[in-house]
């Protein structure tokens, strides 16, 4: 069970991982590119042909057709083979790269799409790999923020106490009453629209991140109190050691777990935040795209019955959130820390 | 139409040659069908979906879409718009007359007009009607669109079925004064007059029985959140050609659906009998309907709104803004305008947001509007090339990719579009991406719809944004909002001063165009108009969608139209056939 479990977790991390560092080369497309002659297109069929005696991957690819009922119908040209380790080109003009090599492409007279297209004819696998890249990142960024920030005031209130303690903590109080949701939404209509998607991710970061550093601070404030009260600190003090030789070898030590089980659970919720803003459509949407913005498309009648495909973006999110909760798991079983959660 | 044609032509290619003979005598008992027109017949009731709840029963408040078409049912006008012939027909007014000079309009009144309470129709209703629809303290929404030479109009009788209309100066309206006025019963309502309580009457939650009007059906039930039941008006004035009173249909039902998805699932699943206004992704699920036979699709065309990119033209603001005067210097320069509307790809627009249903725009005068769009401007062929050497003329230049201004700034800017209409966004999309082939980023930020306006409106801090308009009516009175200077709704320069001699020149030929009685003069002024807009690109006209709607099976008469949003326009010729029901 536990070594299932395991082996289970590894793979999806593992998943996700090459999904994150290699999803530009494994995307045939860049992925703001519209084939517009394309839109809502269903994923095009892969099939094996046999070429000699070792298979190759080929796609049946599509045309657009009125009459039919998804729109398209199968080419009659029959299967194109796939090209592997195409290049082409980049979609950010003047930038550093202007060509990008890519695992896999299309022959030249037939576009494939492996997960389908959106409204707009943009290749959904392709957008995939970057929009839960922009995602993830997102998450995990504004967790790091929110981490540093709880482990700066949580370790303050703790080990100072007094007035300091009180003052923390209770502006966490406060903090932890607001509908910290709602207030991301007022603050981003406020403010001025941005351009580049680099900006309107800091913002994001900053602002989930100063929303939600108050249920870390207030954990690590407990594990410093009570590593503090520890018999063995006690000794140490008594026989004259330094504050920072405390707080090294014998406080952050404890406070270490607390921090890894905190960063599991809220990087899930920051990434789940991320989606449902975008998702509502508030502020710039990145170019390459986010989790959330494609799962827009859904909120309408008829791309939920039709373009079944496009709910691809939802299965990744559910990947996504199972393996964050599942390292959380083996954290939690590793450390021993109880109260994190 | 001929799309379908076409269609045909493919299946009668594939059809083996011995079925040609069978197919020939199909064709003519189909032929000879079509030769009888169906016989009305009285009865039954119409079940229509509408988006929002209507906010007032009381015609003197109503501003909004959604009370104003439920009230359109209930009231009587002087003339009526034929939304299919694009022309204003007699309904309450046996006929009229404008006078040489264009200041005076002659009306003769139906002698047998009725409200639906029974009682009879005068010339004292609607000098009543008038009146009150033009005082000042109850300020109708009417009241400005019957202001002629920043005069009210004034009525007054001359016979017992006739009476004359008066401007303060010459006007192209003509009877178009008439057509927006319900004639309201003024014995029911003059008590009300003289307390001065007239806003405070035909509430929405007004018994039924207060409420009477000259129009095809009566109000019977309201059940707030659901459903409004209009009943027949038995005393309504129109009949058909064989002498039987109209309406057909005995009720009719107005459920409120909330949404556009709402009312399409209410639609397919068959609780209501027609649908209009249907997004062309929506088509593909109404036509697995119609290969059942169970309901028909009617696409009319390109319907007279119109899509656009507008740019901040708004001459600074206090304190000004740097980077934003930037920007807008760009924007001033008609070149960078031009080569951005020669950089959209409004056939792709088309295709993708429009399914293919819907027409490229050459201005803001959508291929619709049969009787004034200028015939030899076409929307402009995207063209990368001549974009690329206008910008470079306008003293823009690119350097690894990126286009940069005569002072070396990047341009960039952005576009803003509402979340609350994804073809709009969509189109925002597709710009910013053949800007990219400019060397231009642009980004799209998507504002819930009050921001979107609020900043458009009010803080007036944006470069572009992607908006739609609609239009009432295909005369060009209905520009004066948005094209005039002084306009309430011309967006893209609200400060009430011109920014460039064309927007001047633009300005005075419409003020021209209102004032011409001749409309052969009318048409060439208005031809002169678009020919400025297509040079100038004071805005991009993107695309128009088609105007496309549905009814089931088996309901006969039914005639969408593009001046006509609900499809409604002749609800009280619309009968069941006998096969159906």
């Amino acid at each position: 069970m536990m070594q299932g479990r395991r082996i289970w977790l590894t793979a999806g991390s593992g998943v996700m991982l090459v999904g994150l560092l290699f999803g530009e080369f494994l995307a045939p497309y860049p992925p703001q590119m519209q084939h517009r002659s394309y839109p809502l297109a269903p994923p095009t069929p892969l099939v094996l042909v046999m070429n000699g005696p070792i298979p190759a991957i080929a796609y049946a690819p599509l045309r657009p057709d009125p009459d039919a009922k998804t729109g398209y119908r199968a080419d009659a040209g029959g299967a194109r083979r796939l090209r592997w380790l195409t290049a082409v080109e980049s979609g950010s003009p003047g930038g550093p790269f202007p060509l990008h090599l890519r695992l896999f492409g299309p022959s030249s007279d037939a576009p494939v799409f492996l997960l389908g297209t959106d409204e707009l004819g943009r290749d959904l696998w392709s957008r995939l790999l970057s929009s839960a890249r922009y995602s993830i990142f997102a998450g995990v960024l504004a967790t790091l923020l929110a981490l540093g920030l709880g482990f700066a005031a949580g370790s303050v209130a703790g080990y100072r106490r007094g007035w300091v303690d009180a003052a923390i903590m209770r502006f966490t109080e406060l903090l932890m009453t607001l509908p910290w949701f709602y207030l991301v939404l007022a603050a981003s209509a406020c403010l001025p629209p941005l351009t580049g998607s680099g900006a309107t991710l800091s913002l994001l970061v900053i602002m989930l991140g100063l929303l939600g550093w108050a249920k870390p601070a207030r954990l690590i404030r407990g594990a410093v109190l009570s590593a503090r009260e520890q018999g063995y600190v006690q000794s140490a003090l008594g026989f004259g050691a330094p504050e920072h030789y405390i707080l090294r070898r014998h406080i952050l030590p404890q406070v270490r777990d607390v921090l890894l089980a905190q960063a599991s659970s809220l990087a899930p919720q920051f990434i789940l935040a991320e989606v449902a803003l975008t998702f509502l459509g508030v502020g710039a949407a990145p170019s390459g795209g986010s989790l959330g913005e494609m799962l827009a498309a859904l909120q309408r009648l008829d791309a939920v019955t039709v373009g079944w495909w496009l709910w691809s973006p939802a299965f990744v999110l559910i990947l996504v959130c199972i393996v964050f909760a599942e390292l959380a798991e083996s954290v939690l079983r590793t450390t021993n820390v109880r109260e994190v959660r | 139409m001929s799309g379908r044609s076409g269609e045909n032509g493919i299946v009668i290619r594939r059809l083996p040659v011995a079925l040609l003979p069978a197919l020939f005598l199909l064709l003519l008992v189909e032929a000879g069908r079509q030769r009888q027109p169906p016989m009305a017949r009285s009865g039954g009731q119409l079940v229509v979906s509408q988006r929002s709840e209507p906010r007032t029963l009381n015609p003197l408040l109503a501003l909004d879409e959604p009370s104003l078409s439920v009230l359109r049912l209930l009231h009587g006008h002087l003339a009526g718009l034929n939304a299919a012939e694009q022309r204003l027909d007699p309904e309450l007014a046996e006929s009229w007359e404008v006078m040489p000079g264009g200041r005076i309009i002659r009306v003769k009144l139906r002698p047998d007009g009725r409200f639906s309470d029974g009682s009879p129709l005068t010339v004292e209703d609607v000098l009543f009607s008038f009146r009150i629809f033009q005082d000042p303290k109850l300020a109708s929404g009417q009241a400005e669109s019957l202001r002629v030479g920043g005069q009210p109009l004034e009525a007054r009788q001359t016979g017992p079925h006739s009476l004359e209309f008066r401007t303060a100066t010459p006007t192209a309206l003509g009877a178009r004064l008439l057509q927006n006025v319900p004639i309201l019963p003024s014995r029911r309502l003059a008590g009300a007059e003289r307390q001065g309580a007239l806003a405070d009457v035909w509430k929405l939650g007004a018994a039924p029985a207060e409420i009477a009007g000259a129009g095809p059906f009566r109000l019977k039930e309201y059940v707030p959140g659901l459903r409004l039941e209009l009943a027949r008006n038995p005393h309504y004035w129109r009949r058909d050609e064989r002498g039987e009173t109209l309406p057909y249909l005995d009720r009719l039902l107005i459920l409120f659906t909330g949404s556009e998805d709402a009312e399409l699932a209410r639609f397919l699943a068959g609780d209501t009998d027609v649908i209009s206004g249907i997004r062309p992704n929506a088509l593909n699920l109404i036509r697995q309907l119609e290969q059942k036979g169970r309901v028909r699709i009617h696409d009319v065309g390109p319907d007279l709104s119109y899509n656009f990119l507008l740019f901040n033209l708004n001459p600074d603001r206090a304190p000004p803004d740097p980077a934003l005067a930037i920007r807008q210097g760009w924007f001033r320069d008609t070149r960078f305008r031009r080569a951005l509307s020669m950089a959209a790809d409004r056939d792709a627009i088309v295709r993708v947001v429009y399914r293919g249903r819907g027409a490229p725009l050459a201005t803001h005068v959508s291929p619709g509007n049969h009787a004034w769009r200028h015939l030899r401007l076409d929307p402009p062929a995207r063209s990368v090339s001549s974009a690329q050497a206008l910008l470079a003329e306008a003293g823009f230049r690119r350097v690894r990719g990126r286009l940069l201004d005569s002072a070396g700034h990047p341009v960039r800017f952005t576009i803003l579009a509402s979340t609350s209409n994804r073809q709009r966004q969509q189109m925002a999309e597709i710009l910013k991406e053949d800007f990219r082939a400019l060397g231009i980023e642009a980004a799209v930020v998507s504002l819930e719809f009050r921001t979107f306006v609020a900043r458009l409106l009010e803080k007036r801090d944006f470069d572009t944004a992607v908006m739609g308009l609609g239009a009432g009516d295909t005369d060009p009175v209905t520009d004066v909002n948005v094209w005039t200077i002084a306009g309430k709704t011309h967006l893209w320069n609200l400060s009430g001063q011109p920014v460039a001699a064309w927007e001047s020149e633009m300005d005075a030929l419409l003020l021209q165009i209102m004032n011409e009685l001749d409309e052969t003069v009318r048409r060439s002024l208005y031809w002169k108009f678009q020919e400025l807009e297509a040079a100038h690109v004071p805005i991009i006209p993107l695309a128009a969608p088609n105007l496309l709607a549905a009814g089931k099976q088996g309901l006969t008469g039914f005639r969408p139209a593009v001046l006509s949003r609900n499809s409604l326009w002749n609800v009280e010729t619309l009968f069941w056939s006998m096969t159906s029901r």
